[in-house]
């Protein structure tokens, strides 16, 4: 028969035992097991007609993503169809802050709207990398349109706005990528521009990285007007402002479209505990990242 | 050929009824416990010439017809001394029983068990299991709290979410597809504390079933399974009462007469952690020059009252209302302006239900249940700074509320023309009305001259969801019996109409060895999702309507099993399923539950599937109980906009899962339990590699750190046992009795995976950044004591 003090005893030491660590228990784990790819991320404009290419490798997860994961010694080749464009420079000791190490310049090629084109990395160690993409054709607004009084948001600020009128082509999925701008002129007197903090109004509109995209799921073939918001100007006492009021327009593939959400939708949810996880939309056949050339066009708004 | 299959089936009912029903005369009446008065729900009545039988319905009615002459009935239930009762059957009779209690386990000899409808070889229903409110009640629990979903969380195919968490996640499916009814109204938000404990009081609780699969018609309006909770309905001989002191909580429960026709039983529970640390937390505030409060409870309240008018009619009226609440006050002294604050969370359920038991005929009864069910969640949060001239007193509050509120009629028919037919039809209609979530906002501002109010809010919604069924569970020779039935359900909003027509079928065939083969089918449609967290049963969790964009989820399960009844009261089946569910709800990549935005753009829309096999080896007899559960199971999810449209496991998807539970008298006054559960690790999303990417957007290059997995819920947290154990002693004194119990949570201190995270360092040695996965564990060994009494 067990004894009652027994019982009393073991409960006590018991419960002296539980109190290290009480509800704050941690335990080292191993990582998960990692994959050994090459990442390329290679963006091309036809307005540039240049194309900028970084290429790199994934690393343990465990491990920061740096400049040691940049791959430069690898071998990265533009194809229009099946001809070879070009084999990219490599950019000799890229720095802290190098966006790229490889790199074409605007005079080798005119990119041709409605072509694919292919990019091919090769690495050693790796297998080789591909990703095709076709630049979209011209869909221009019929009308880019200022808006002294655009509204009021909740906390009384005042905006101005934006319309983007175009005719959205019909029977194909378009994406599109738009940005407000300040562009003003540097020391050279080339024009530079600055984002301008931009909202919208419209649910077919979704947040980018630093920018907005949008889709034609709710508005295939029809005409549309793409309704901005800006920080309020007023023409008559600032003219300069609104002198300086450029907009970025996009036309890009679906690629572009689907890397933009989700690299934003990871950012925005980095430290979201409850969030869903993001997976980076990626178009490189054997290894990750995006290869991208869009129709682009800087447009003066008025 | 689906609008053909109703009126088929209910010809094909009615002509077997119409042959079967000849010349016969019925014994019908209500089954009860002696002491108590408390009815019997599936108690067993059996005629042994004839091997006739039947069993009690949930209200403890009774209807065998048999032919003229003279019948002998065995009354029987487990835990009960049997009673036989001789009839020279010469017309209808009502006979109401009263069965005793049985005095000790050896004395439980149950005669009739044999040919016993109870018997799980003789129950066409499969998937389905009941565990006695007694035996849940001895299981050791987290810090002494009696939990009755975390005890069919050890049932196979039934799993919990994380570590301590209440959610059911049954066979695959989400803890929104399981249908909890209390007294028959159902439970939206069934968690105390953040889903640690639930909301049912076992002290008030008589019968507890689970239904996994092989759903009998009368059920509707979920997908994964239906979980059954009656209510006591209070002593009806005497006055009694039983409560407890444990760490977390207290509960009280009286019950009794009221008059020869009436009784009442009320329970009452609540933690006080808070009651008992306000004194340290307002002088530790006023240590710091505030004068505040914090804490945080739950208290629920049961109660039910209930009338017998005749023997035909009784009438029920039961109430829950629970609720949990986390608060925050504190105001600055000494200052002008001083600063307030004032924060409140709180959520909780009101259910209601009134319910009338008529016996239209001694074949025939009819229970009709009015019910009301709301939930709702609020956050209020207020900030102001109040002067010496309170003229000047700024103020700012934020109030944020969701829920939803039922309304719903049902009729519920038992029809039992011979003892090869029950028959149960019936029809019900809800209200349901959403809340998806409003704010009110204040400012007020004297200086600046700001004073307004505003409300923001998601439209609320009212649907109407109807519901008919009928099914018949009838005998084929003497091997072969068949439930089988139909389910008719609609939804209707102002825009949008949903119906479905679900057929049922399950089916037992005896064996020659004594075996049971056992095989069913079972389409369900679900009208309501939940807007939900994976894992954490949080209140701000969102019941919110089917619509346009968001279609009903289906489901689909087959199941096929073999049962059998041991020697010395031991039971065992062996069931395969697979279940095919579409239109589920999941999370848009990247949504957060703290977005504001139309739940419905929140939202992706896709399928799942589970399956798999399920043993479960129980002792229902003797001073020695339990069971062995063991489950093998995949579990999918394919989203078109998830994981680029691949198929993925579901977080819960869980190979293996193992349950032992055992309770032991060992004297009549000491009782010892345990329980051992092990499961494979959850699925969760993991990045597997870190890279560099960049982006170019017309202004310039970007340089972005990205990390990249290849599938969702690529990584398999460790896996999952535990052990808990306890022990109880117990005396009689003059007036009451009174037991202390023992016990320890997570005897062996496992650390079982809550989440993961990641710590990041600047190593100096090396001058690099170094990233550590760490899982977080909940709880430690962590033991408890609670002392209860009876009087």
């Amino acid at each position: 028969m067990i004894k009652f003090k027994t019982i009393i005893y073991s409960f006590l030491c018991l419960s002296l035992f539980s109190c290290e660590d009480f509800f704050s228990t941690t335990l080292d784990i191993d990582p998960p097991t990692s994959e050994d790819l090459l990442a390329v991320h290679a963006f091309g404009s036809t307005r540039t007609n240049e194309l900028e290419v970084l290429v790199g490798r994934t690393l343990s997860v465990d491990k920061v993503a740096d400049n040691t994961s940049f791959v430069n010694d690898a071998v990265v080749k533009l194809y229009l169809g099946e001809d070879l464009i070009h084999e990219l420079e490599s950019i000799p000791e890229p720095s802290i802050n190098t966006r790229f190490n490889f790199y074409m310049p605007d005079d080798i090629h005119v990119f041709e709207k409605g072509s694919e084109y292919r990019i091919e990395v090769e690495a050693q160690g790796y297998p080789l990398a591909t990703a095709v993409c076709q630049i979209p054709n011209d869909i221009n607004p019929t009308a880019v349109i200022f808006e002294e009084d655009a509204g009021t948001d909740f906390d009384g600020y005042e905006y101005s706005g934006i319309n983007i009128k175009f005719n959205d082509p019909s029977g194909e999925e378009n994406f599109y990528e738009m940005t407000a701008l300040y562009g003003y002129p540097d020391g050279s007197g080339e024009l530079r521009f600055d984002h301008r903090y931009t909202e919208f109004i419209d649910a077919s509109i979704q947040y980018g990285i630093d920018n907005l995209i949008a889709n034609d799921n709710t508005f295939d073939g029809d005409e549309k007007t793409f309704e901005l918001q800006i920080g309020r100007i007023s023409p008559e006492f600032e003219p300069d402002e609104l002198e300086k009021l450029y907009l970025n327009w996009r036309i890009t593939t679906e690629a572009h479209f689907l890397f933009n959400k989700t690299v934003n939708a990871l950012y925005q949810n980095e430290d979201d505990p409850f969030s869903s996880p993001v997976q980076v939309y990626s178009n490189i056949e054997n290894g990750v990242g995006l290869f991208s050339i869009v129709n682009e066009t800087f447009l003066k708004v008025d | 050929m689906k609008n053909l299959l109703l009126p088929i089936l209910l010809l094909v009912f009615i002509s077997m009824v119409y042959e079967s029903t000849a010349q016969t005369y019925t014994v019908s009446g209500y089954i009860k416990d002696q002491d108590t008065g408390e009815t019997l729900i599936s108690a067993n009545v059996f005629e042994n010439e004839l091997s006739s039988g039947t069993i009690s319905n949930t209200y403890g009615f009774y209807s065998i017809s048999l032919p003229p002459g003279k019948v002998t009935l065995t009354y029987s239930y487990i835990g009960y001394q049997n009673v036989t009762k001789e009839i020279e059957l010469t017309g209808d009779v009502n006979i109401n029983i009263d069965l005793p209690t049985s005095i000790s386990f050896e004395e439980v000899v149950i005669t009739a068990d044999k040919n016993s409808e109870g018997r799980i070889e003789e129950k066409t229903q499969m998937s389905t299991v009941e565990v006695p409110i007694e035996q849940i009640k001895k299981l050791p629990a987290l810090l002494g709290e009696t939990d009755v979903i975390k005890a069919l969380q050890l049932l196979p195919g039934v799993q919990s979410g994380g570590e301590g968490q209440s959610g059911l996640y049954v066979r695959g499916g989400s803890p929104d597809q399981n249908l909890i009814l209390l007294d028959g109204v159902p439970v939206y938000n069934a968690n105390h504390l953040f889903g640690f404990f639930s909301v049912f009081n076992a002290d008030a609780i008589k019968d507890v079933k689970l239904i996994k699969g092989g759903f009998p018609a009368r059920y509707g309006g979920r997908l994964s399974s239906v979980l059954e909770i009656n209510m006591k309905e209070g002593n009806s001989k005497e006055f009694h009462g039983e409560g407890s002191i444990g760490i977390v909580a207290s509960k009280l429960t009286l019950e009794g007469p009221i008059s020869d026709k009436t009784s009442f039983i009320v329970s009452g529970r609540r933690t006080y952690i808070d009651l008992l640390a306000r004194p340290l937390i307002k002088q530790s505030l006023r240590d710091e020059g505030v004068d505040g409060n914090t804490g945080y409870f739950f208290h629920d309240i049961n109660a039910k009252i209930n009338h017998t008018f005749s023997d035909k009619d009784k009438i029920y009226l039961s109430v829950y209302q629970g609720r949990d609440l986390f608060y925050l006050d504190s105001k600055e002294l000494d200052e002008d302006p001083a600063d307030v604050l004032n924060f409140g969370l709180g959520w909780g359920n009101i259910t209601t239900a009134l319910r009338w038991n008529h016996v239209i005929s001694p074949k025939l009864f009819l229970n009709t249940t009015a019910t009301f069910s709301n939930y709702d969640f609020d956050v209020s949060s207020g900030f102001a700074s109040e002067y010496s001239n309170p003229e000047l007193n700024e103020e700012i509050s934020i109030d944020y509320d969701s829920g939803i509120r039922d309304y719903a009629l049902k009729l519920d028919f038992d029809y039992l023309p011979s003892p090869d037919h029950y028959i149960k039809f019936g029809t019900s209609v809800i209200q349901h009305n959403f809340n998806p979530g409003s704010f009110l906002l204040m400012q007020k501002d004297p200086e600046n001259e700001v004073e307004f109010s505003e409300t923001i809010s998601q439209d609320k919604v009212d649907a109407i969801e109807i519901a008919a069924y009928v099914e018949d569970d009838f005998v084929i020779g003497e091997r072969l019996k068949i439930n089988t039935g139909l389910h008719f359900s609609g939804f209707a909003l102002d825009n949008k109409s949903y119906f479905s027509l679900q057929p049922r079928f399950s089916s037992r065939y005896l064996l020659d060895n004594g075996l049971a083969l056992k095989a069913s089918f079972a389409t369900m449609q679900q009208y309501i999702h939940l807007l939900s967290n994976e894992g954490i049963g949080l209140p701000t969790d969102l019941w919110l309507p089917s619509t346009e964009k968001v279609k009903p989820q289906r489901s689909w399960q087959a199941a096929i099993g073999l049962a059998k009844t041991l020697g010395d009261g031991y039971e065992i089946s062996v069931e395969g399923y697979y279940k095919e569910m579409d239109n589920l709800i999941a999370y848009k990549d990247g949504s957060g539950l703290f977005e504001f935005t139309d739940w419905q753009e929140r939202l992706v829309f896709g399928e799942g599937e589970s399956y798999g096999a399920e043993v479960f080896l129980q002792k229902k007899k003797g001073r020695f109980n339990g069971w062995i559960g063991y489950t093998w199971a995949k579990s999918n999810r394919q989203f078109e906009d998830l994981n680029f449209g691949e198929k993925f496991p579901y977080t819960y998807d869980r190979r293996h899962d193992i349950s032992v539970v055992a309770t032991y008298e060992l004297t009549d006054r000491i009782n010892l339990s345990g329980t051992w559960v092990y499961g494979t690790g959850n699925a969760v999303t993991l990045a597997t590699s870190n890279y560099v990417g960049i982006y170019q957007d017309g202004t310039g290059v970007s340089r972005e750190e990205l990390s990249f997995f290849r599938e969702r819920n690529n990584f398999r947290m460790r896996n999952y046992h535990r052990m808990d154990i306890g022990i109880s002693f117990s005396k009689k004194k003059k007036r009451y009795s009174r037991t202390w119990s023992f016990g320890a949570y997570n005897t062996y201190n496992r650390k079982n995976p809550f989440f993961i995270y990641t710590e990041t360092d600047f190593n100096e040695s090396t001058g690099e950044r170094e990233i550590d996965f760490k899982q977080a564990s909940l709880f430690p060994i962590i033991p408890y004591v609670t002392y209860s009494f009876k009087f």
